[in-house]
Formats: C-alpha cells, structure tokens, sequence
C-alpha cells in the first residue's frame, strides 16, 4: 500500500480542485508538480455548459409571447417553475464540481460565482450568468468583466433598468467599482456619478438579450478618474481596467482564496498584480503563477484553509461517489452548512475563511458522514426563504427528515482487502487530510472503526470524513 | 457493493435519532456551577418578523383619510382596530400586546427605517442584522459584535442562542458566534457523540498548550477550541435546562416552541445574555389580511404567553424584547389585495419595567410619502444602540461605529 502521499500534489488538486481522490493519486504520483499543473490545465479547456435536461424560459414565453406586462398568474407560473429549475440548476453544478477531470474550471467557476455575486429570480437569466463565468473563468478578466455587465441577471440585480438619462441609478456603477474591479478607495464619488451616467440605458429585452436604449442613454461629455469624453459603459471599464488597482485587487482576492486568508502576504500579492496587470489580465496566467510558486507549498500555505460547504459536499462526493436522490437534500446540506449556490448573501459574495464555523455548523459538518456512509438519515430543519409562502414560512422551517444519499465504496473495498483498520486509518488520513495527522490518535479512530460496525472500511471512512482536520484543505 | 440506506448496519445508528442512550458526559461532571438565578441580569430577546411585515396593518392609523383612500380593500376598519390612542389601533388579532399595552410593558415606536432604504428581502435583512449603511456591506451582525466586544454578559461561548438550526448574520462576530438551537435536547444529542467527544478531548490536549506566533492563524487549532466550547455549552445548556419546566401552554407550532425554549432557558438562570427567534411568512404580495391577522395573532399570544411565564417567575422586569421587520410594506394596496415591498416600519419594545411606555413617537406621516413609501424619523441603528448602552450595558460606539443618539427609551 502507498503510504507516502505526495502533500504538493494533495495541496495542488484542493486548492485548485475539490480533493485528490486515491485514484488520482495513483495516476499522477510518478509526475512533477509542473506536470500536474499542466494537466489540471489542460482537462480545464473541456468543459460543457451547466443545462438541463428541458430548455428554460424567458419571461416572453411566460407573457404567452407579448411584449409587455405579465399578468399575476403568468408572473406566478414563473416564479413556480424558476424555483424548480434553480433546484436541479444547483444539483447538476454539484455534479459538474465533482466530476473527474472538471475540478479547476468549476473551482474557477465557482470562485468568480462568488466574485461577480448575484441572486436572481428567473431561473433562465441565473443559468446565462453562470455560463457566461464559467467560459470567461480561466479567459480574459476584462472580456469577463464586459460579459457580465451585459447579462439580464447581473443587469436587474443592480438596478440598472432604473439608470436612465432622467433618473440616473448609481448602485450598478458603484459595485461594478466598489466590488468588481477596484476597490474601495480608488476612485471619488463623482467618478460614480459619472459612471453610472456612462451605464444609463443599458438592459435586456424580454428575452434577456442585451440592447442599450438610445433614448435612457446619456450621450453628454463625462469625466472619469481623469478621462474626459463621450464615454459609454464599456469604455468606463476599460478605464477601470488601465488602471494596475484593479489588477491589484483581482490578484489579492485569487491570494486569499486560493492561498491564504488569514495571513496573507503583501509582498507575494503585490507581485502578483503587477505579473496580472503585465499578462493584460489573462486569469490563465495569473492561475499559474499561484500553482506554481514555491510558496504556494510553504507549509503555512498548506492545510490551513477552511472547506466552504460547497467544496465540503463536492469533496466528500467525488471521493466517495455519493449520489443525492433528490435536489432537496443537497440544498438543505447547503443551507444548514451556510452557502447555497446562486444566493450568495449580498453583492459582496460569501465571506469565506472562519465565518464558515459557528459551533452549530461545525457539529453539522463532523455528523454529516454519518448520515451519508451509515444511516442516510438525519434530522435537519432549515430556515425558510423570506418569498416561502406562509402556510411553509409559518412553521418556520423546513424539515427534511431523510437526507437520502448513497455512496459507492468499491474502491475503497478493493483497495483495503485484507487490510487493519490501522492500515486504512493510515491511508485514509494521508489522501483525505490536507493538515496531515500529527494531531490524531490513530489507534483511537481505529478502535472505534472497529467497534461501531463488521464493516470496517466504512466506518474507517465516515470517522475520518467526521475530523475537524477533514474541514480544511 | 452499493450501500443503500438503513442497510445491515444497524449499530452505526447515531445519537441524533436514538435519544439520549449515553447521558453520561464527560463534561458534565466538570462544568462550571458559576450559574444560578442571576436576579440583575439584563437578557435581550430579539424577535424577527421575516419576509416585511406591513406595519400599517399592524399598527393602524385609524383616523386617517389618506390610509383608507390607499387601502379601499385591505385598511383595518376604525371599528375594529384595538384602540391605542386617538390615532393608532392594534390589528384586531393582537389582544394580548393590547393588554400589554394597557399595562405599560409596550412601547412602539413608528417610523423606523434607514437612509436610501434597499427593497429586497436580502439586502434589507442584511442591512438590518448587521447594522451597516445601505451602501457597505459587514460581514459581521450587531449581536456578534456585542460577543466581540467582550464586556460583561458577553463574554461566553453561550452568551447569545438563536433557537434556530442554523445561525443568523446578526449573531456572529468577528472572533465570536453565537450558537444556534433548535433546542438544548437536540443541540446536546448533536454534540453527545462518543466519537466527537474522544476526538475534541485528544485534539484539545495536543493543540492547547501550544503557544506559538502562528497559533492565532492556525485553523485547526480554531476549529478544536470551537469544537470544545461547543461540547461544554451544550451540556451546560443541556443540564440548565432542567432547572425549570414551565407549565404554560404555548401557542402550537414553531414559534410558540420556541419561545418556550426561551422562556425554559431563562427561568432556568442561563447565562445568556441575548436570544434570538424569528417568525416568517410576512411577504403578503396578494390577499394580505387573512394571512398577516393570523401570523399576528400567533406572534401577539405567543408574546403574551411568554411574558406571563417571565411574569409568574419574576423575571418579566430583566427581559427586554424587541420586534423588527427587514421593512414595511407599501403604503397603497396592490391589485392583489396584498402590499408590495416598502420602507419605514414600527418596532416593539416590550419589558416589565419601561421608562416611559406607550406610543414613543407621532405616527407615521402618510401626506409626505417618497415615491409612495413611508419615510423614516428613526434609524434603526439607535434603537440598537439605546439597547446596547443603556440595557445591555455595553460599549455602542465600538458595536456600531456611531454614538448613541439617546432617544430616552429605556
């Protein structure tokens, strides 16, 4: 049995992926990190839209094909059948996240899910902005940046239907500025003024195709972070994007993502944005420059990162082939672990880092394994959304009293025949736990492997999945 | 080998669905006994109203042309609205908060709201449990910071509980959260696994007495200390908890139960500072009357129930509730008989002792609407902080980043 796990390429494929699962290990064990890396970027450039199996639709087709306003029961339809759609949406994501050679497209994915943060109602236009981030996640920042501007999703969600020549909206500028691109300090109250002056008449047809109305436009002279002209959206962000702040921030955000949260270097990410600024904001490179840095395995760069729930969930199912019958137990996992795709808390993304543990979410996270691999059941309440009716709302939550899931450990099985419950312990702690074992008792986890159940490998793999060492990456 | 569910392991069945089989703890032997029935201790209880309960419907201007012109269908008429004074009525359902009221444990307080108020749900609720400009955005709750700031009452791993499965924004801080309850059994079953417990007392030891520079960057030594408080919490909420049952008969479902909890937890001399518990349903786009005067009904006899418990216990005159909405709804009835999302809204405060109860400010003004919504004369954020200065004893301007205003409420 291999003992000797390769700690780079564990780190590499966490932190770029989802987890390395043994098979992985047993493929790439004999190559270099470089290789590895390569690899990883190479699987990145095939990749398939998020869809469903049924076409989606815009609110036109709701509207029976007329322009115009929807009535209260077509609007009703819509709403009914977006919140359908946006359950398999979040479960199909699942699936791509732990597929077997898509972890840094969706890890990408997700990580600018988080960035250009959104919620959006119609399920068709929460669809599109995915795609389009998922196509841009390893693209050009700026062309990404363009794109998003442009979807219907990111469009309504920052009132830009409401910035007209008339009645400016300032809040879509403001974000594109504050939370986008920038940052906080880099740019004055009027640049705003004028910016969202540069984004008025911009939206969707009911279609969510984007038009610029001529008429909501302002065509007049304006002056941006020291630019004077006529300047339309696009050329507002290509100011936004000459100037090295944004690529300062962009690159500091990928560090403390990918790198290290809570102590971050000021000297590393500086570099960074200037290798970023250099590539003219080409993610790909700024990627490899964070993969492959000697300080990207400094070990206090390593096993020190807390899983978000996604990456949690993703992992444990890519490892162990766990399939939710139902979209509604993936999306109660998310909700009682605290993030749920498509609705990040606010415009300014999940948080991240600690903000992930509460002393209620840890216990959740260390009993979730024993609900997957032994009793596929646990007792879960959530909170009700705030648009859940009220007879559901009433009650106050939603209780799902069977998480139904079932996980395929074949490998496992074969892998361990004939084995110890030391030796899988042993194996085990090395592929799955990114800070390494120096804190547990082995004999411990292996006494109680065997004594909860004749099925040793099982219960090997749901006690360690169980460790607060298994919550870090 | 495909597992199927409820197969052939019958002894991995958990402690979370068996009960309490093992009650032995290794913790309860050596908790602290430092509780007891704190007479002096100021508790907060923070109820939140989700979804923007329409506050005009709630508290009802019921000599109000401009209402009634807005609200052909949906106004609560004069006659039947329980009168506060010579303006406002309560919505019919809300007996019990009347009695309140006519006792002097209520105050309302109108027209609350913030600068450049955000219509959505989200943002709104945000912006409320955090306790932040519409235009920033806090990765903290006001709660939160109160733990945070570490002055007396805030300083344990217990000291604020929300009886929910999942915790609010509100109640989390920077270095400290929290816990979220659906109740002390189930929290105490959740962390009562024998495994867990074996596993947070090895960790402990090996990761406690290290005492080096990276300890306070160290994730696993974070996720350790969490795990450890929260064992010794839910077996000291667990054991407290059996001090006192209460004999009242709460309102049926969730929020009734929770308030019981609470109620149970406080008699019991927990201490805790601060509990959280919110009912939702609010969102009334369409036929709004027959579903809010229920939800209102439920809030006011759970409310009512509730202080009577505190009453019959003496405890009525240490617990200070508080009642919020992440808005009001607006002020002209929609084509579906219901509201849509508006602004400004009113707050409850309910305590056995108030300074100066009744109606704290004038009503709301419907003649000078923005765009058809309410404009608000309170910010929230002063509430907070009347409450943080002035019940709570702590330090508002470091929780809120402004000074108290001192609106002479408590």
């Amino acid at each position: 049995m291999e003992v000797s796990m390769n700690n780079s390429l564990k780190h590499l494929y966490l932190r770029a992926g989802f987890s390395l699962s043994p098979w992985d290990f047993e493929k790439e064990k004999g190559n270099s990190i470089h290789a590895a890396i390569e690899k990883l970027f190479g699987d990145a450039w095939n990749f398939s839209d998020l869809k469903l199996d049924r076409e989606l639709h815009s609110p036109k087709y709701y509207a029976g094909g007329m322009m115009g306003q929807m009535s209260q029961e077509q609007r009703k339809e819509l709403t009914k059948q977006s919140i359908v759609d946006e359950k398999e949406m979040n479960l199909r994501w699942i699936e791509m996240m732990a597929g077997e050679n898509s972890g840094l497209r969706e890890k990408m994915t997700l990580f600018w899910h988080g960035h250009f943060a959104c919620t959006e109602p119609i399920s068709l236009y929460a669809l599109m902005l995915n795609n389009t981030i998922r196509k841009n996640a390893l693209g050009n920042f700026g062309d990404m940046l363009i794109a998003v501007a442009k979807e219907p999703a990111m469009l309504r969600f920052l009132n830009n239907q409401q910035n007209k020549k008339q009645s400016p909206n300032e809040n879509f500028a403001r974000e594109v500025m504050e939370l986008f691109t920038i940052g906080r300090g880099n740019y004055t109250e009027d640049d705003i003024k004028n910016g969202a002056r540069a984004f008025t008449g911009w939206t969707t047809d009911e279609d969510g195709n984007f038009i610029k109305r001529p008429f909501q436009h302002d065509a007049g002279v304006k002056t941006f972070m020291g630019h004077t002209g006529n300047f339309d959206g696009e050329d507002i962000m290509k100011i936004i994007l000459s100037k090295k702040g944004t690529a300062n921030f962009i690159a500091a955000k990928a560090y403390k993502y990918f790198v290290n949260q809570e102590n971050p270097d000021p000297e590393i990410i500086a570099r960074l944005g200037q290798k970023f600024y250099e590539s003219d904001y080409e993610i790909s490179v700024l990627m490899r420059e964070i993969f492959a840095s000697d300080w990207f395995y400094d070990p206090k760069n390593m096993g020190n990162r807390i899983k978000s729930p996604i990456e949690f969930i993703v992992g444990l199912k890519r490892d162990f082939k766990i399939e939710f019958d139902n979209p509604e137990v993936v999306l109660g996992l998310q909700k009682i672990l605290g993030q749920v795709l498509f609705h990040p808390p606010n415009v300014s993304g999940w948080a991240g880092g600690r903000n992930w543990i509460d002393s209620s979410s840890l216990l959740y996270r260390m009993r979730v394994p024993e609900s997957i691999f032994c009793t596929s059941e646990m007792d879960v309440s959530v909170k009700g959304d705030a648009t859940d009716n009220a007879m559901m709302a009433e009650a106050g939550k939603k209780v799902l009293k069977v998480m139904k899931s079932t996980a395929d450990l074949d490998y496992y099985n074969e892998r361990y025949r004939n084995k110890s419950a030391e030796e899988m312990v042993d194996d085990l702690s090395m592929t799955l736990l990114a800070p390494g074992v120096q804190n547990i008792d082995k004999t411990l986890i292996a006494d109680f492997a065997r004594s909860h159940s004749t099925d040793n490998v099982r219960s090997a793999i749901m006690l360690i999945t169980s460790l607060p060492e298994y919550q870090l990456s | 080998m495909r597992y199927t569910a409820l197969g052939s392991t019958a002894l991995l069945v958990p402690g979370f669905l068996k009960g309490f089989e093992r009650l032995s703890s290794p913790y309860l032997g050596t908790i602290e006994n430092a509780f007891g029935p704190s007479g002096n201790k100021k508790i907060l209880v923070v109820v939140q109203l989700s979804g923007g309960n329409d506050g005009l419907n709630t508290v009802v201007p019921y000599q109000n042309d401009v209402y009634y012109k807005l609200r052909p269908i949906i106004g609560k008429k004069a006659n039947e609205v329980l009168k506060l004074n010579d303006d406002l009525g309560l919505n019919p359902g809300m007996t019990a908060l009347k009695g309140l009221f006519d006792d002097g444990k209520l105050n309302i307080i109108n027209s609350v709201g913030y600068p450049n108020p955000d219509r959505s749900h989200f943002r709104s609720m945000d912006i409320w449990q955090s306790a932040s400009e519409s235009n920033q955005f806090v990765n903290t709750g006001w709660v939160g910071r109160y733990l945070d700031s570490n002055c007396q009452g805030a300083q344990k791993p217990y000291s604020a509980i929300e009886t929910d499965g999942s915790l609010s924004l509100a109640m989390r801080g920077e270095a400290r959260t929290g816990i979220a309850l659906e109740s002390p059994d189930a929290y105490f079953a959740m962390a009562h696994d024998k495994f867990i417990k074996a596993v947070s007392e090895k960790g402990s030891s090996s990761l406690m007495n290290r005492t080096d520079d990276l300890l306070k960057e160290d994730n696993l030594h974070y996720l350790y200390k969490t795990l450890a408080e929260s064992g010794s919490s839910a077996d000291y909420i667990y054991k407290t908890s059996r001090v006192y049952k209460s004999t009242f008969e709460y309102p049926q479902g969730e929020f009734g139960k929770n308030l019981k909890t609470i109620a149970t937890l406080i008699v019991s001399g927990l201490d805790t500072s601060v509990y959280y518990i919110s009912l939702g349903g609010f969102d009334t786009h369409d036929q709004q009357n027959q579903r809010q005067d229920k939800l209102l009904k439920d809030f006011s006899e759970g409310i009512g129930v509730f202080t009577d418990d505190l009453k019959a216990n003496n405890r009525f005159n240490d617990v200070l509730i508080m009642t919020f909405s992440e808005f009001g709804r607006r002020v002209s009835q929609n084509a579906s008989n219901g509201t849509d999302h508006g602004t400004a809204n009113n707050m409850f405060i309910i305590n056995g002792n108030l300074k100066k109860p009744g109606v704290f400010n004038e009503a709301p003004d419907l003649s000078n609407l923005d765009e058809g919504d309410l404009v608000y004369k309170i910010d929230f954020k002063d509430v907070y902080g009347e409450i943080l200065d002035n019940w709570l004893g702590a330090d508002t301007e470091k929780i809120l980043f402004r000074k108290n205003q001192s609106l002479g409420l408590i």
